[in-house]
């Protein structure tokens, strides 16, 4: 952790200096929990796509500003799951039910992406959640946020964190498969 | 342990597509990133060279007499982008203005304040509240309820498995105390035994806020997510009456409406009228059920408190750039109310002292407790109370005054 620390340091020290070989370590770095988190929340790989490709974005034009001392991970998923979170709202109010049945179908582990013996059933309890209940899970279990710092990423009172995070993980709970829990 | 197990679901869920989302990510990227101007070392490093700058200013100014006049005016235009606060705050809590105590919550635990500045921190709880008379505090922390004496000596201890979000305990003679836990109501003795979970008849199972109604016994206000409000009769487990849903269970079960589900309950002092405040309305509900008035809030609701004495209440209301703090009469909420501060920032938290002439507000982006005398006459302000508790000044980390935490005109 903290190699990847001051690796990550160097990488943001290096991308503000113009160096295309630090970014794209940074890149490589962040893409793959960037992506999954914002596909765990959205539920659909090519929205996940655009909000992660956007969130790093986001980073580039805002680089000259970011703080070196800070890390470039909480930066980055706080404008991911945000964005997320706006994403599935706004599916919501479209009523989209044909696009989010294409979703369900696009997601199931023999699309290729999916190892876990309860892939399927984990889209499927994870889809019951709200998006608020979503994402707060994601930034818990995937990303291993501490519920304080997830309070602080949402702007959230940490009340609410953590009786989201107890209630989505009764849900998953009763969704899942005994045996997966 | 389930919690390791989700996690571990969480990383074998598919990510299918991944790579190559990847690889056409990259490229865009990529192009951004090479069209984008790269800014030169001077520019680049102007924020820490202005630091510095005005780090020399400020000594200057600090240490010279015209400097200091300097500095007053500059306060006057920076006022105008950045919140500062009120000018001339003193820079700690020397006193509290009148009698009693004040119960703050902070990340490192509750603090309870002296009348003369002095505070004691309890150790590492949450969700603090005070007892009647303020002779202990109920507190939580993780798998923990207990009572505290306000010296920090434990008087019982109850394991619990849920997340607590709030704890109250009973006025009048003090012997219940009712608490959150996973959105289940839960009724304990005042002296830590015969805990139970409070669900009578077909009681909802998932209620965001409660209320004991004062000079009743055992009488407690429940709110739920579909912004109902019960009252119970606890020991007998009777329904007294209940209030309409303010949404529908739909609405309530996709999150998306939790702008009109309440997240506090408050008393008045003769128990006459509830307030139930949710982000974008204040209900006033009599105590025999009777709504009484609906105040809609165009900006944000942030926090309301009744006076001790009145049925007055203040409320803060926020709407994105400033927030407001006026004070309502509660047998006639949807008059005009009368307008107390009106400033630019984030303002978390009203209390009002136990003798009804003060008002304390937490204005949190200027990092200042304000105190506002009801009668008239000269506010008073205190600056830096993040450091005064030990707190980092993050606006996540602003102390917060406990619901009803300045306490009791006499000590015990």
């Amino acid at each position: 952790m903290g190699s990847f620390g001051r690796d990550e340091r160097a990488w943001v020290r290096g991308a503000r200096a113009g160096s295309v070989s630090d970014l794209e370590a940074l890149f490589r770095a962040h893409w793959p929990r960037a992506y999954r988190a914002a596909l765990l929340i959205v539920h659909d790989t090519a929205a996940a796509e655009d909000i992660a490709q956007e969130g790093f974005l986001a980073a580039i034009r805002a680089l000259d500003r970011f703080d070196r001392r800070r890390p470039f991970g909480p930066w980055l998923h706080r404008i991911t799951v945000n964005r997320a979170i706006d994403w599935t709202r706004a599916r919501a109010l479209r009523a989209e039910v044909d696009g989010e049945t294409e979703a369900v179908a696009d997601l199931d582990g023999s699309a290729g992406g999916g190892t876990g013996p309860y892939s399927r059933e984990v889209e499927l309890a994870l889809r019951s959640l709200s998006p608020d209940h979503r994402a707060v899970i994601v930034l818990r279990y995937l990303l291993e946020y501490t519920p304080g710092e997830i309070a602080e990423l949402l702007e959230l009172p940490r009340g609410t964190v953590n009786s989201r995070l107890r209630r989505g993980l009764d849900e998953l709970q009763e969704r899942l498969p005994e045996d997966a829990l | 342990m389930r919690e390791r197990r989700v996690q571990k679901l969480l990383l074998s869920a598919p990510a299918p597509d991944e790579l190559a989302a990847q690889r056409r990510a990259w490229r865009i990227v990529k192009a951004a990133y090479e069209e984008r101007e790269p800014v030169r070392w001077p520019r680049r490093n102007a924020r820490p060279l202005i630091a510095l700058a005005l780090c020399f200013a400020l000594v200057a100014g600090v240490l010279t007499s015209p400097g200091r006049a300097v500095l007053d005016s500059l306060r006057d235009v920076v006022g105008r982008e950045k919140v500062v606060g009120v000018k001339r705050a003193q820079p700690a809590l020397f006193r509290l203005p009148t009698g009693g105590r004040l119960l703050v919550n902070t990340r490192k635990g509750p603090w309870v304040v002296k009348p003369d500045g002095s505070k004691r921190l309890l150790g590492r709880y949450e969700q603090a509240s005070w007892s009647p008379h303020g002779w202990y505090i109920v507190a939580s922390r993780r798998l923990e309820l207990l009572a505290v004496k306000p010296g920090g000596t434990v008087r019982w201890s109850l394991p619990r498995r849920g997340t607590i979000t709030a704890v109250r305990w009973a006025p009048g003679d003090g012997y219940r105390v009712a608490y959150l836990s996973d959105e289940n109501v839960r009724v304990v003795a005042g002296n830590g035994s015969g805990d139970r979970l409070f669900r009578p008849g077909r009681a909802p199972a998932s209620f965001t806020a409660i209320a004991w109604k004062p000079r009743a016994e055992h009488v407690l206000a429940v709110a739920d997510r579909v912004g109902r409000v019960s009252l119970y009769a606890v020991d007998s487990n009777r329904l007294l009456w209940r209030s309409g849903r303010t949404l529908s269970r739909s609405e309530a079960a996709s999150g998306s409406a939790s702008d009109k589900t309440p997240f506090e309950l408050d008393w008045s002092a003769d128990g006459k009228r509830v307030l139930v405040l949710s982000k974008r309305s204040v209900r006033i509900i009599a105590g025999d059920g009777r709504a009484v008035g609906q105040l809609p809030v165009p900006a944000d609701a942030v926090d309301a408190e009744f006076a001790s004495r009145s049925r007055r209440f203040a409320l803060i209301r926020y709407d994105g750039r400033r927030s407001r703090v006026s004070i309502f009469d509660a047998d006639r909420p949807v008059r005009a109310g009368r307008q107390l501060f009106d400033v630019p920032g984030r303002i978390t938290d009203v209390t009002w002292s136990p003798d009804d002439h003060w008002l304390l507000l937490g204005w949190q982006s200027a990092d200042q407790w304000i105190f506002i005398p009801l009668a008239g006459g000269k506010v008073r302000a205190v600056s830096n109370v993040s450091l005064q508790f030990h707190s980092p000044r993050r606006p996540a980390a602003f102390p917060d005054v406990a619901q009803h935490g300045w306490c009791c005109a006499t000590s015990p």
